[in-house]
């Protein structure tokens, strides 16, 4: 694989300054991404981020304020750059008037293709998001998730080395999100890089190598997927209290999660110092435990964790 | 080489959009009722109804054009950052001021191919009703379109710079100042010590003077017109839009779209 | 809630009449809206009659104005006010004719062969009894010396001086109002300002200050801005030709104006012969009919021609009871 990283940022920031006397809003703050060739990689922050503002200082829609972006070893603001790039804009708008196949022509034109690869890869590119028969058709009759549909396969009309979705899945409906899916594996397949941004953490763990937590426009959380989910693992504990032990006050102490049913307390533990904890507990007769499980946060709960952990 | 197929590629789908856009239709529609209108007014006068449905044709036609690309042009560049139908485009390897170029060159050309529509419209009119067509009216038609083409430009480096509603008054008033920039010359030549005089010189020579291109009166009068003039209005016109274009190109090129 | 959309969609096409029919009852109920429309329209203006006053409206301070309403685009200007202007006249011509048709002498309407049918009368020496003509007859104060040409039937004075010519005096103003004849020959100036090459303003707008007005001093000075700017125009000179004749009594002048007029290259043959006769009888007093005669005949204002030729026809009367009482 090649050294140069398909995306680098350094200390990359974006302050927008709307007005003379308005105070500027900090959208992104020194963020540092490493993007190596032929990666997926999710980019999941909540709405308001900084998410599509880092892509379009990937593009050049913006300048950044401070820092740089690098395409494949160069600066983004060159746009030589993007010749090799697939973009998906979120909520994808394009042109009224155009029909489908002349949406796909007149991108393919803007990297200069000739006339008879615009053809053939619009044929395929149609067909392969799903959008046969519709290539006549003029795009203010196309709905949502055909835009969508349409927005990808322009993305994909130059065989991008980097493909850059924003919220590939948004307005999309279950079977959209399938194919999508399957288009985005077939991408790394072909050894594409995929930058996609979400906030729909289910898929993004579902499709991303690697995924970046990106909050208040600072990047709180980066990695592969299983670290990013054991790193912040937590047990599961089920017990008996023994002998009327308070262990709900014990709970409230350490600011463990506890739920009592029948006699039975169920105690989420959050790391192996507290488990030990409670294993003390366990060998001076206090408690009666039943179960002790290891469980993996969903990609939602951690998540939420860094955002909580980030805001303390 | 690169360049210039992207340019195309703009003014292409630029001069699809225009050409399938709704104001065009209606004005040029509007200017065929004009036209009808200027003969109808012509009968009611006493004499020249010749000149006066040339006068009132050729008014027409440039005033059209104008609307047309005022109305028009203020959404070109605009329209494409607020409806964010931009942002698949310039995420090609495209460069800003290729985009404004491309932008202005299809606008222009379909706004072109409705005035010289116009034109041909009216001429056949005239000649209908038997008024004889001279080199003076053919020249005039020519050098008009200079004063279409200014005002596309005005309209688009607005576009690029504000919102439409600003671009629409700004290029009217441009419009308007250029039509009579040569009261402020007359005025400073009658008046050589007005207070701020500098300032109306500086003036007058910022704003689009547009009465060069306003050879209607040599045209209906058979008046005649020397080609070197036309040759300088034609280049006066081609720099001016050429300004204004790089003011856009300048303006748009590290504008962040949102 | 699928369900009922599925049905209103089923119910529509039920219910739903051929096209055909449906666009029918567009069409008609169109055509009731308009009837309906112009009905109202009717009722309304009847209790409510708006009232424009045109004289006001016309009023323009100068040349400025125009030419910033016009965006600069003059001739279109000058066009406009001068097609204004001309239905100024216009609608003066259908207000003021009651009122003016005492002023005349003449009742009611005329038609075109009322003046042919009287040359013939003329023509047969036969005795016309018109009572205005006699009425003013006695107004007219005779010229004192007089010959006869030999190859024509006519009267001639040589010294005739046509100032004293009633008729033409008094048929050819009271249309317009002192002021308002001002305020025409006014705007026949913007016009001339803002396109001084439009060359009809200035002569029919002589012609109007003449025949509407009698105002001969602005007749002439719109004249003579017509001929410093379109010297090429024949109407110019024939124009100032008359002025010179009618109203200021030179007939050198007018001799030699439209000497002028027949030099210009679009000048009419009649312009040529009538030129020729002038020169060669200095006074003729057919050449002044012949004069008003041309001039019917220039004229393409349709209530000018018809007064115009009203007047030959009083000028005729009034020559043939001349030269009644010089053949007693």
């Amino acid at each position: 694989m090649n050294s140069t990283p398909a995306i680098r940022t350094e200390a990359l920031t974006k302050i927008y300054r709307p007005g003379l006397f308005e105070k500027p809003t900090t959208a992104v703050s020194n963020l540092d991404i490493e993007i190596p060739e032929g990666e997926v990689f999710g980019f999941i922050g909540l709405n308001g981020a900084g998410k599509t503002t880092t892509i379009k200082l990937l593009l050049d829609h913006a300048r950044p304020t401070n820092g740089r972006a690098l395409l494949f070893g160069e600066d983004a603001r060159n746009p030589r750059t993007r010749a090799r790039v697939g973009y998906l804009p979120d909520l994808p708008h394009f042109h009224q008037f155009l029909s489908a196949g002349e949406l796909l022509d007149y991108a393919g034109k803007l990297f200069g293709l000739s006339y008879n690869v615009r053809r053939e890869r619009s044929e395929k590119l149609l067909k392969s998001v799903g959008l046969e028969g519709h290539e006549r058709e003029r795009l203010r009759n196309f709905s949502r998730g055909m835009l969508q549909r349409l927005g990808l396969a322009q993305a994909l009309i130059n065989e991008p080395a980097l493909v850059i979705l924003d919220e590939p899945l948004g307005g999309l409906d279950p079977i959209g999100r399938a194919d999508l899916r399957e288009i985005i594996s077939g991408l790394k397949s072909e050894g594409r890089t995929v930058f996609f941004s979400s906030h729909i953490l289910d898929d993004a763990q579902r499709i991303a190598d690697r995924i970046g937590i990106i909050h208040q426009g600072r990047m709180i959380a980066c990695g592969k997927m299983d670290e990013l989910l054991t790193k912040r693992q937590d047990w599961e504990v089920e017990l008996e209290a023994v002998d009327g032990f308070d262990i709900l006050k014990i709970c409230r102490e350490m600011e463990w999660q506890a739920n009592l049913k029948e006699n039975l307390f169920t105690v989420s533990v959050p790391d192996e110092e507290a488990l030990r904890q409670v294993y003390t507990f366990a060998s001076e007769g206090k408690i009666r435990l039943l179960s002790v499980e290891q469980r993996r946060l969903s990609l939602e709960e951690a998540f939420l964790k860094e955002v909580d952990q980030w805001r303390a | 080489m690169e360049s210039l197929t992207r340019i195309f590629a703009v003014t292409q789908n630029t001069f699809r959009e225009t050409v399938r856009n709704k104001i065009l239709h209606n004005m040029l529609a509007f200017a065929v009722v004009m036209f009808g209108l200027a003969w109808i007014i012509s009968t009611w006068s006493v004499g020249e109804p010749g000149k006066i449905i040339t006068d009132l044709g050729l008014s027409i036609t440039v005033l059209v054009g104008v609307i047309i690309a005022i109305f028009a042009g203020i959404v070109l560049v605009h329209g494409e950052v607020d409806r964010r139908t931009i942002l698949p485009i310039l995420a090609k390897p495209i460069r800003r001021w290729e985009f404004v170029l491309g932008k202005y060159l299809g606008f222009s050309g379909a706004v072109l191919l409705v005035y010289i529509g116009m034109n041909i419209i009216l001429l056949l009119f005239l000649a209908a009703i038997g008024y004889q067509i001279s080199t003076q009216l053919i020249k005039t038609m020519f050098i008009s379109i200079w004063e279409v083409e200014l005002v596309v430009a005005l309209a688009v480096m607005f576009s690029t710079l504000t919102s439409p509603w600003l671009s629409a008054i700004n290029t009217i008033i441009l419009f308007v100042a250029g039509r009579f920039s040569y009261d402020i010359k007359f005025y400073l030549d009658t008046n050589p010590e007005a207070s701020a005089g500098l300032v109306l010189k500086i003036i007058y020579l910022l704003l689009p003077n547009l009465s060069y291109f306003n050879l209607r009166h040599e045209a209906v009068h058979l008046q005649e017109i020397p080609s070197l003039q036309l040759i300088y209005a034609s280049l006066y016109g081609l720099v001016y839009c050429a300004i204004l274009l790089l003011i856009a190109s300048l303006a748009f090129r590290h504008k962040d779209l949102a | 809630m699928i369900n009922p959309t599925v049905k209103t969609g089923g119910g529509k096409r039920t219910f739903s009449f051929p096209r055909f029919t449906q666009t029918l009852y567009i069409i008609l109920a169109l055509a009731i809206c308009i009837t309906l429309l112009i009905f109202l329209r009717g009722r309304i203006e009847k209790s409510h009659a708006v009232q424009f006053d045109f004289g006001e409206l016309l009023w323009v301070p100068d040349a400025r104005i125009p030419h910033i309403l016009a965006l600069g685009d003059d001739n279109t200007a000058a066009d406009m006010l001068w097609i204004r202007s001309i239905f100024y006249v216009g609608a003066y011509h259908g207000l003021s004719h009651e009122h003016h048709q005492h002023a005349d002498g003449e009742p009611g309407n005329h038609h075109s062969g009322y003046g042919r049918h009287h040359r013939e009368h003329i023509d047969k020496h036969e005795h016309v009894h018109e009572h205005d003509v006699h009425n003013q007859n006695h107004e007219i104060e005779h010229p004192k010396e007089h010959h006869r040409t030999g190859e024509r039937d006519t009267l001639s004075f040589s010294n005739v001086d046509f100032r004293e010519i009633p008729i033409i005096r008094n048929t050819l103003k009271g249309y317009l109002e002192e002021d308002e004849a001002l305020h025409m020959y006014h705007l026949f100036n913007v016009i001339t300002d803002l396109d001084p090459m439009f060359a009809t303003p200035y002569f029919q707008g002589a012609m109007y200050l003449l025949v509407m007005a009698g105002r001969w001093e602005d007749a002439l000075k719109l004249l003579e801005k017509g001929i410093k700017n379109r010297p090429d125009r024949w109407e110019m000179y024939y124009f100032k030709g008359f002025v010179n004749l009618f109203y200021q009594n030179d007939k050198i002048a007018a001799a030699s104006e439209l000497k002028r007029s027949a030099m210009q290259k679009d000048a009419p043959g009649y312009v040529v012969r009538l030129a020729a006769t002038l020169h060669a009888g200095l006074g003729d007093l057919e050449t002044a009919l012949e004069f008003l005669r041309t001039l019917a005949e220039i004229t393409e204002d349709k209530e000018m021609k018809a007064r115009i030729e009203k007047q030959i026809e009083a000028y005729e009367m009034w020559k043939a009871d001349r030269q009644a009482s010089e053949t007693l």
